[in-house]
């Protein structure tokens, strides 16, 4: 430490010396080892009194101890005063270095920002002077972990220092993963006025990440994956299933557009099918798809690239092996139903026979319980025929023949089929006046089996002697089905159930009525089938109508080809129909 | 041509029980029954009937199988045939009428019906297209 100082070095070693000499003279005399006497000629002469010895060898240890206290803390200053230069070189080489290579954001401790560097400009896309003076927690993203921003605004109000990953956002919206340093400016001569923040945009790392996780877990998905443009529909990527369907390679298939992959694709179809989800209509589009390799079903969303272009998103499901589960399904439905009416045939027929008097007269009292069993093995026979129904419909067995047919027959049959019904109940069914003929498309005994059901429903629901009126008028240009009962109606916290399966409701006097509460959800399906929609119009104690409207053939309405999902025609809940007070 | 004689075929003895009430006490038809395939076509050589009447499912030979085993027999050629099924399916039916039966009645059905809705049918074929051939399942 004292190298390079010459005078130094000389200095300490006559002070050391000097101080040696002066202590053991000191001890010597404090002992009483040694009388010193002085004379000029020999002779005893003035002895010097010790006293004076004494002070004159303290004076000398004093001025030596004096030197060498001043040297030392002379060398301890220039010490000093080169560590301070080497220190400010430091923090002048940290700051260039932080400014050069870091996105740096200056924040004051109440949280507004006081600085941010060039690199931040070009990785938030600011202009210089936009952010400066505005809250720090601007540059937060909606996906930014709350408890996270709340220890990073503890950490830049009490200036501790903090490190981790926060979602941020560039002035353009976008997402930045950012990994954030906090570094609190202490400086020891002031209190804390201001934290650095040191951030290292980390989002294309995480994406690399991600994009790997999901392209290794899209890649051995068995459905089919198909991301394309919106606008231009070229491909930007198809998972290994799709690639193997159209016989591309994962170089081909971007060079391609999601038109090449159908030999008959339609692309104004499917401008169509997809327009409700760029309107943001709809979140997701379903259609079903008669590809050459098979029935396909095919969902598409629409979500935004990397690049912020809209992108779609299809999702290709192979409907073969659904097919074949939902077959196994029918044939174990319709196997039990076939087990279940054999038995009832006996039931009912033996009942028959029973209530008919062929074999012998019955007491009052007997033939009112054969009566009650007629009535249930009735309502089991009912739910077999519901179930199996529904089941059909739901699997896509239950095969619509829309052909031209007139909707006054329709009203006739079904008048017919169920005025022995109705007479049960002692209830009649009028028509009121039909037209003399109403031509629409469609399926005839569907279709009766719709009215059936709105008019058992109706008949349940009337009163003794009461009336169910079908109706059957014009309607813009459609024709219009009506059947109204006088029923106690249903009450307002019950309409949003109506139609759903097995929702059985009491009506608005409390009673509840025999049948399955698959009925109105069976009509629904049917309809929907037909592109029409179901609505009902209801007062409490004032009775209950339901309505459904199909197209005019005289019109020319046309009715769309189901299969291909062109008439995918929504079905109107029924409490909105309700609200709308339609009828 | 007259309907007369009946040959009913059925596994389920209950059901048989039934038809039989349905068709002798209630329709005044010539009936005869079998619980299975074989024993009715052995029933039919003999009886000659002018309508079969057949369960599909059965155990051992199913309706179908009948009609054609009793269509071959000699006497039986014109025999007619109606189908009375649990198995309801409009898809099911049609196959069975395009087949050649003259129809087919579901399960349940109506026994104090049952005879009028026989005659219905029978009538039907025979005012809407002469006699019914019945083809040659061979």
């Amino acid at each position: 430490m004292f190298k390079g100082i010459e005078m130094s070095r000389w200095a300490v070693f006559f002070s050391l010396l000097t101080l040696s000499v002066g202590i053991a003279l000191l001890f010597a005399i404090a002992v009483g080892a040694v009388q010193i006497e002085l004379s000029k000629n020999g002779q005893p002469g003035m002895v010097l009194q010790r006293r004076w010895l004494i002070f004159a060898l303290v004076l000398c240890m004093a001025s030596a101890l004096y030197a060498l206290w001043s040297i030392i803390m002379r060398q301890l200053r220039a010490y000093r005063d080169s560590n301070a230069r080497f220190d400010r070189r430091a923090v002048a080489f940290q700051k260039q270095t932080i400014e050069a290579h870091c996105i740096l954001c200056v924040i004051s401790r109440d949280g507004s920002i006081e600085r941010v560097n060039a690199n931040f400009h070009d990785a938030f896309g600011f202009e210089p002077g936009e952010i400066e003076g505005q809250s720090w927690q601007l540059l937060l993203d909606s996906q930014a972990n709350t408890q996270i921003c709340a220890s990073v605004e503890r950490s830049i109000a009490h200036g501790g220092a903090w490190t981790g990953e926060l979602f941020l956002a560039r002035k353009n919206g976008e997402s930045m993963v950012a990994n954030i340093s906090l570094a609190p400016e202490n400086l020891s001569d002031r209190p804390y006025e201001r934290t650095l923040m040191l951030v290292t945009d980390i989002t294309r790392n995480r994406m690399a990440e991600r994009d790997h996780f999901l392209s290794t877990t899209l890649e051995e998905l068995h459905d089919e994956i198909y991301v394309y443009e919106a606008d231009t529909l070229h491909i930007r990527y198809l998972n290994r299933a799709a690639r193997r369907r159209c016989g591309w390679t994962p170089e081909t298939a971007k060079t391609q557009a999601i038109s090449d992959t159908l030999p008959d694709f339609n692309v104004a179809l499917f401008r169509k099918h997809t327009q409700p989800l760029l309107s943001g209509k709809k979140e997701t589009v379903m259609i079903e798809l008669t590809h050459p390799a098979g029935a396909v079903e095919v969902a598409t969303r629409l979500t935004k690239g990397a690049d912020g272009k809209k992108q779609f998103v299809s999702v290709l499901r192979d409907l073969a092996h659904r097919k074949e589960i939902e077959d196994a399904k029918i044939e174990t439905v319709s196997m039990i139903s076939h087990e279940l009416r054999a038995p009832l045939t006996s039931m009912k027929g033996s009942l028959r026979l029973l209530q008919s008097g062929q074999l012998g007269a019955l007491s009052e009292q007997a033939a009112q319980i054969v009566e009650i069993a007629n009535k249930n093995s009735d309502r089991l026979l009912f739910i077999i025929g519901d179930i199996l129904d529904l089941e059909k419909i739901r699997a896509g067995k239950m095969e619509m023949a829309l052909d031209e047919i007139d909707l006054v027959d329709v009203a006739h049959d079904a008048v017919e089929l169920n005025g022995r019904y109705a007479d049960g109940f002692n209830v009649a069914i009028e028509t009121g006046a039909l037209p003399q003929t109403a031509k629409s498309v469609g399926d005839h005994n569907r279709l009766v089996q719709v009215l059936t059901n709105l008019l058992t429903n109706a008949v349940k629901h009337s009163p003794e002697s009461g009336t169910v009126r079908l109706g059957l008028s014009r309607d813009g240009d459609a024709w219009r089905f009506s059947v109204a009962d006088d029923g106690p109606g249903i009450p307002e916290d019950k309409r949003h159930l109506i139609g759903r399966p097995f929702a059985q409701l009491a009506g608005a006097d409390g009673q509840k009525r025999e049948g399955t509460g698959l009925g109105l959800s069976i009509v629904k399906k049917i309809l929907r089938k037909h592109g029409a929609k179901l609505y009902f119009d209801s007062k409490v104690g004032g009775g209950t109508a339901f309505y459904f409207s199909l197209p005019d053939r005289g019109c020319g309405a046309p009715l769309g080809h189901i299969a291909n999902g062109e008439a995918h025609a929504k079905v109107v809940p029924l409490e909105a129909a309700a609200a709308q007070g339609r009828g | 041509m007259t309907l007369r004689r009946i040959l009913h075929v059925d596994d389920d003895e209950d059901i048989r029980t039934i038809v039989e009430i349905a068709l002798k006490v209630v329709g005044d038809f010539e009936l005869r029954q079998c619980r299975d395939g074989l024993s009715a076509i052995a029933e039919a050589q003999a009886y000659k009937p002018d309508l079969l009447l057949l369960d599909v499912m059965m155990p051992d030979v199913s309706g179908q199988e009948v009609r054609a085993e009793i269509a071959k027999l000699p006497g039986c050629e014109t025999a007619e045939t109606i189908y009375v099924t649990a198995k309801a399916e409009d898809d099911f039916t049609d196959k069975l009428r395009a087949d050649g039966a003259l129809d087919v009645i579901t399960k349940p059905f109506d026994p104090m019906t049952l005879a009028s809705e026989i005659r219905d049918i029978w009538q039907r074929a025979r005012r809407g297209t002469g006699p019914v051939s019945v083809p040659d399942p061979g």
